[in-house]
């Protein structure tokens, strides 16, 4: 369970340049449908639960499994390029707080 | 005659060659002309390369290349190509930091592409007029593409506004820079004038990338008053500018490769003083000169008399006094 | 997204400068776009900045080009305002119009305007205004009446006469009626330059483009005259300062150019042609310069004194002839095949000059015509093949041909010099012409190197197609030259690019010792070598041997520092038993950029440069006539050597998330200009009466730069920039000695210009409203 505290202490301006870095923007906008959902989408479809979002997306951008595009065809997730798990966790919980 | 004899034979033995190399042809048609040049035809690229890219890629849409309404403008892919390894392939299985495929045709210094090969996507449709000569110019065989200079992605070209040009032309021309700075200049660091004020960096007939077929041609273009023809004509002026000036900045103002009676010295032996040794005089008596300075070695030193230099209209000119 | 009204709360002065725009341009206010970022990239930003800004110190040459000559405050007013249909591009506009304003430095005498409109790949059609002020001295003094820029310059008539004391103390002027009438004035010459243009695009294939320029001149630039003794020229009896006295005068620049241009573009799918015209009108709004002297002769004429009710000679000289010059232009290419292309042009030009001639004032048998009814054909033509065999070999072969036909009549002037002798002039109209022939190769070795290989072979051709008597004009009628270079470029790894030159140049040149130059009295013409010393040769016409290496490495140590060096070396040798022996030049330039995060930049440049020129000459006194060759013990040397060098840093950084930026620029220059003569047949030569051997005095200058500019972004529309400059100059230069009250020659009238030095801040702050 992500405290209201804890999204409160997001770094969106390293969450943002992390994404960016990693060329999540190609396939991931905030709040508009790419090749993958918005994280806004995102944000709302874990709303309430967003401890398995976190578990999940971690799981998207270290282990790089198939994931299902907008338009219905299947590609590698891209694994992002840091291990620093404050890190990994400060993008994810900004995508949540969305 | 025997100069236009030898020029025959190259330019047959050349031609010979240009036979031989039409087996080999076909390389500049190979960019995707064929694609889709319209907005949603872009779509393919801009859908990942959005407002959110690490570089600014829809930046083009404000610049010329951006606008659909002319149909002669590119799509991406008209000069990237249709680049499907790039398209199709994502990041491949389990790479940490996966990048796609590369795209067929990249610009600038992270091309697999040789410069030449670079200028030809753009020569495709860029040709003619002011780039008439850039075959085999100074720049293209320097290793110079259009982008090189140019950024396509972008409102305004730094390398087309007078003021920012010259910070792109002295990432080469280092010594044009240094030389910028010195007492006597054109007004370049100023942002009144630019390179390309008098170099056409296309390519040119005259010499050193001039505008014009010859240097004095570009140089009367501002300083007409200086073209005569005049009665009384100063040999070294009508043939070559640069026989006593130097364009990029000196340390003799103004803008003169050497101090008179030096400079005079240099090409006049035989009137008068100029066969007259010449030392810490021509500073007078402040350099320690104890007789009467002469007026033909100091301040002008010749050019206190024979002052209508570049030229006289005046019928008692011949000596260029009046 | 955000509604006007939120908007104009923003600031009251944002709003001001808004709503003039509004006024002025009729431009809608845009209401942002929902998504910014989006419409950031997409659409064209503009801008408007005002401010005040202080100049420290009023110095001539700080303000030479950039329009700050006074000290005291000026405004800041810039601009950059466009719009059109054009950029709804990404959003699926169908439009091609574009309009942009500008206008840049409009507080200062460098003030520039310039607006456009196009319809992209239909018409466009731009003007613009463009100003310039290039201040020439403001420590120019003068005893002479007359304002600047005009043509007329006349001596109080209680000034008196002056000159004849031989001893450097006593050459003083009167304190009263002399140094009293002295003046400073402002020199310097205005540029306004006016420009339309347009192009229009028939179709695809067929454009058409005209471009007018009008350059407006006004002002002075400073030029010295000798003056004529006496009334009656051929009576004057000889003496110190009977002529020649020299005056420095604000000779008017008061010209107008027009030029024209007008080109015709086709492109087809294999060839390529333009047509054009170009024309260049220019005219003197003054035929000649006309002022009085003051210094007279001590005898045969009577002088006149001080506070006395004095009468003046009056000379005249020309002033520019106005002319013009009508050129027609044909380029083009054709493609053969993709590998070979052929591209060519030619031009036909036409200079004419039939100015009425100044004042015959010193003409004592009249004159054979009274304009000179010049003119001068210039015709160009070039042509070369390329072809591009295979991927990795490159082959060019080209020539070029220019001429310079000059068909002015030749004719005879007699007339009295201002050194009092009977002159007998005869014009010599020169013509020449330049052919060359140049092949290149290159040649890829894989896809890290690369060769090329090129020859040039120029010939030149110089004649004077009528000189009356039908002597010889030039010292050199013909020479050829043959060049060859060479250059090698390598890509080591990604990250290092190497490239290494050398040129070789040798040219052969035909001399001709019979030749006159108009230099000459031809009354009294040295039978060969245009009056100089047999031996002797002007260096541009001499056989010469020529030797340039380059080399230039760029190195990206990481992805954030990168090197850049680059070198050259020259050593030009010359065919001549008198003249410019050699010549020589260096320069190396080092770089460093260090890009330490992505707001943040340092970077950092050295370059210096080095010349030298070896001169021999003949000397006089106790030698034979000028038309023998000096005898190698009467031969002097004289050495100019140059160094200059310059050294900058400059940073660049943002904090505050970008908010604030900090630009540093610091920067300082040296250069020196240094001669040194050598006489080895005079033991004398070195004592303090004569100092014809040793050193001048260096011409030197030093330049401090240091600028700091900070801007802070208020908002999404809004920053304010504070700008602080520093600049320090130190220069000295020799020239200005002989110009000084009471350091004169005696026969030259004081200026007491000075050389520039200056030490002036410059402090601006602005407020920059940035809109879509």
């Amino acid at each position: 369970m992500i405290s209201s505290a804890a999204v409160a202490a997001v770094d969106e301006g390293a969450a943002r340049a992390l994404a960016k870095k990693n060329d999540c923007f190609k396939c991931h906008a905030v709040d508009k449908t790419k090749k993958g959902p918005s994280y806004k989408k995102i944000a709302i479809k874990y709303k309430g639960k967003e401890a398995e979002g976190e578990t999940k997306m971690i799981k998207n951008i270290t282990t790089g499994p198939k994931v299902k595009l907008e338009d219905g065809s299947e590609e590698d997730h891209k694994i992002i390029d840091t291990t620093d798990q404050a890190e990994i966790k400060n993008l994810v919980h900004w995508i949540l707080s969305l | 005659m025997k100069h236009w004899k030898k020029l025959l034979i190259v330019c047959a033995a050349i031609a010979g060659l240009g036979q031989l190399g039409a087996a080999y042809a076909g390389n500049d048609g190979a960019m995707a002309s064929s694609a889709d040049r319209s907005l949603k035809g872009d779509q393919v690229c801009t859908e990942c390369h959005d407002e959110n890219d690490n570089k600014a890629v829809l930046a083009v849409y404000k610049g010329k290349h951006g606008v659909k309404a002319d149909g002669r403008t590119p799509g991406c892919q008209t000069c990237h190509g249709a680049s499907e390894a790039h398209v199709k392939n994502g990041p491949k299985k389990g790479e940490v930091g996966g990048k796609r495929g590369a795209v067929d045709v990249v610009f600038g210094a992270k091309s697999t592409l040789s410069t030449r090969e670079q200028s030809e996507v753009c020569a495709g449709c860029h040709k003619g007029d002011k780039r008439t000569h850039w075959t085999a110019s100074q720049h293209d065989s320097g290793d110079v593409s259009c982008v090189s200079c140019h950024t396509n992605h972008t409102h305004q070209d730094k390398v087309l506004k007078k003021a920012t040009q010259p910070q792109v032309c002295y990432t080469c021309h280092k010594e044009q820079r240094a030389e910028g700075r010195k007492m006597s200049h054109h007004p370049v660091a100023e942002g009144k004038i630019a390179c390309s004020d008098c170099h056409n960096p296309h390519g040119s007939a005259g010499p050193k990338l001039l505008k014009k077929n010859t240097l004095n041609e570009t140089c009367f273009t501002c300083h007409a008053e200086k073209r005569g023809p005049f009665l009384w004509e100063h040999q070294a002026a009508t043939e070559d500018c640069s026989n006593c000036h130097t364009p990029h900045g000196s340390n003799i103002s103004p803008l003169l490769k050497s101090r008179a009676p030096f400079l005079c010295t240099e090409c006049h032996d035989g009137p008068h003083n100029s066969k007259v040794p010449v030392a810490a005089n021509a500073g007078g008596t402040q350099a320690g000169l104890t007789a009467v300075p002469s007026e033909n070695y100091t301040g002008r030193g010749c050019m206190n008399c024979h002052s209508v230099i570049h030229g006289s209209n005046h019928p008692a000119g011949a000596l260029l006094h009046r | 997204m955000k509604t006007r009204n939120e908007k104009l709360q923003r600031s009251a002065l944002s709003l001001a400068v808004h709503g003039a725009l509004a006024a002025m341009f009729a431009m809608p206010l845009m209401v942002m776009a929902a998504d910014d970022e989006v419409s950031v990239l997409t659409r064209p930003t503009s801008s408007v900045e005002v401010g005040v800004a202080g100049v420290s110190e009023k110095s001539a040459k700080f303000g030479e080009y950039n329009g700050l000559n006074d000290s005291g405050a000026y405004g800041i007013a810039n601009f950059n305002i466009g719009g059109g249909s054009a950029y709804d591009a990404y959003d699926g506009g169908n439009g091609t119009l574009r309009w942009e304003m500008n206008g840049r430095d409009l507080g200062t005498t460098s003030r520039e305007f310039g607006a456009s409109v196009s319809s992209q790949g239909s018409w466009d059609v731009r003007i613009g205004y463009d100003e310039l002020r290039h201040n020439v001295s403001d420590t120019y003094q003068t005893p002479l009446q007359g304002a600047m820029g005009g043509n007329n310059f006349t001596l109080p008539v209680t000034f008196g006469t002056f000159n004849a004391q031989t001893n450097p103390s006593a050459r003083t002027l009167d304190a009263q009626y002399q140094l009293g009438a002295f003046h400073t004035e402002e020199v310097g010459s205005t540029r306004k330059n006016t420009a339309f243009g347009a192009g229009f695009h028939f179709s695809r294939q067929l454009s058409i483009r005209f471009d007018y320029n009008h350059l407006d001149q006004s002002g002075a630039k400073l030029q010295a005259f000798g003056n004529q003794g006496g009334a009656a020229y051929a009576t004057i009896a000889s003496g110190i300062g009977r002529a020649e006295a020299v005056s420095v005068l604000m000779a008017p620049t008061n010209y107008k150019t027009d030029t024209f241009s007008l080109a015709v573009n086709w492109v087809g799918d294999k060839g390529y042609l333009t047509a054009g015209y170009f024309g260049s009108i220019f005219r003197d709004g003054y035929d000649s310069l006309s002022w009085q002297n003051a210094m007279l002769q001590t005898t045969g004429f009577t002088g006149c004194a001080p506070g006395g009710a004095c009468t003046y000679q009056t000379n005249v000289a020309s002033t520019a002839p106005d002319n013009q010059f009508h050129q027609l232009n044909l380029s083009g290419g054709y493609a053969f095949s993709p590998s070979t292309k052929l591209v060519g042009g030619f031009s036909y030009g036409r200079n004419t000059q039939n100015d009425s001639y100044a004042s015959a004032v010193m003409q004592v048998g009249g004159l054979p015509q009274t304009s000179l009814d010049g003119s001068v054909v210039t015709t160009h033509a070039n042509l070369k093949l390329t072809n591009r065999t295979t991927k990795d070999l490159s082959l060019s072969a080209g020539i070029k041909y220019n001429e310079r036909d000059n068909q002015t009549t030749s004719n005879t002037y007699n007339y009295v010099e201002i050194a009092g002798g009977g002159y007998s002039g005869i014009s010599t109209p020169y013509s020449n012409r330049k052919a060359q022939l140049e092949l290149a190769g290159d040649y890829r070795i894989g896809k890290k190197q690369s060769l090329r290989l090129a020859y040039e072979h120029e010939y030149i051709k110089r004649w004077c197609n009528n000189v009356v008597g039908g002597a010889e004009c030039v010292a050199s009628p013909s020479s050829d030259e043959d060049k060859l270079g060479l250059t090698y470029r390598l890509k080591a790894g990604d990250n290092v690019k190497l490239n290494v030159g050398y040129a070789y140049a040798k040219r052969n040149a035909e001399f001709n010792h019979l030749y006159k130059a108009n230099t000459g009295n031809y009354a009294v013409a040295a039978t060969i070598n245009g009056g100089d010393y047999a031996g002797y040769l002007a260096y541009p016409y001499a056989s010469r041997t020529q030797n340039i290496v380059k080399a230039g490495l760029n190195w990206q140590a990481t992805e954030r520092l990168d090197f850049g060096v680059s070198g050259r070396y020259s050593f030009d040798e010359y065919e001549a038993t008198l003249g410019v022996q050699d010549g020589s030049s260096a320069s190396f330039n080092l770089d460093a950029t260090y890009t330490y995060s992505e707001n943040a930049s340092v970077s950092a440049y050295v370059s210096w440069q080095n010349s030298e020129r070896d001169l021999s000459a003949g000397a006089a006194g106790g030698v034979p006539a000028p038309s023998v060759t000096v005898a190698p013990t009467n031969v002097f040397s004289n050495q100019l050597k140059q160094d200059g060098s310059s050294i900058g840093l400059n940073t660049k950084h943002a904090f505050l998330g970008g908010k604030l930026e900090l630009l540093g620029d610091l920067s300082y220059s040296l250069d020196k200009s240094h001669y040194s003569t050598q006489v080895p047949y005079l033991a004398t030569c070195g004592a303090t009466g004569t100092l014809t051997c040793g050193d001048t005095p260096d011409i030197k200058a030093e330049l401090v730069a240091f600028k700091l500019t900070g801007s802070y972004r208020i908002d999404k529309h809004a920053k304010v920039a504070l700008v602080y400059l520093y600049q320090n100059l130190t220069s000295s230069d020799y020239y200005y000695n002989g110009y000084q009250y009471g350091y004169t020659p005696n026969r030259v009238m004081p200026t007491n210009e000075q050389a520039p030095n200056y030490e002036v801040s410059f402090l601006g702050a602005s407020y920059v409203y940035s809109f879509q």
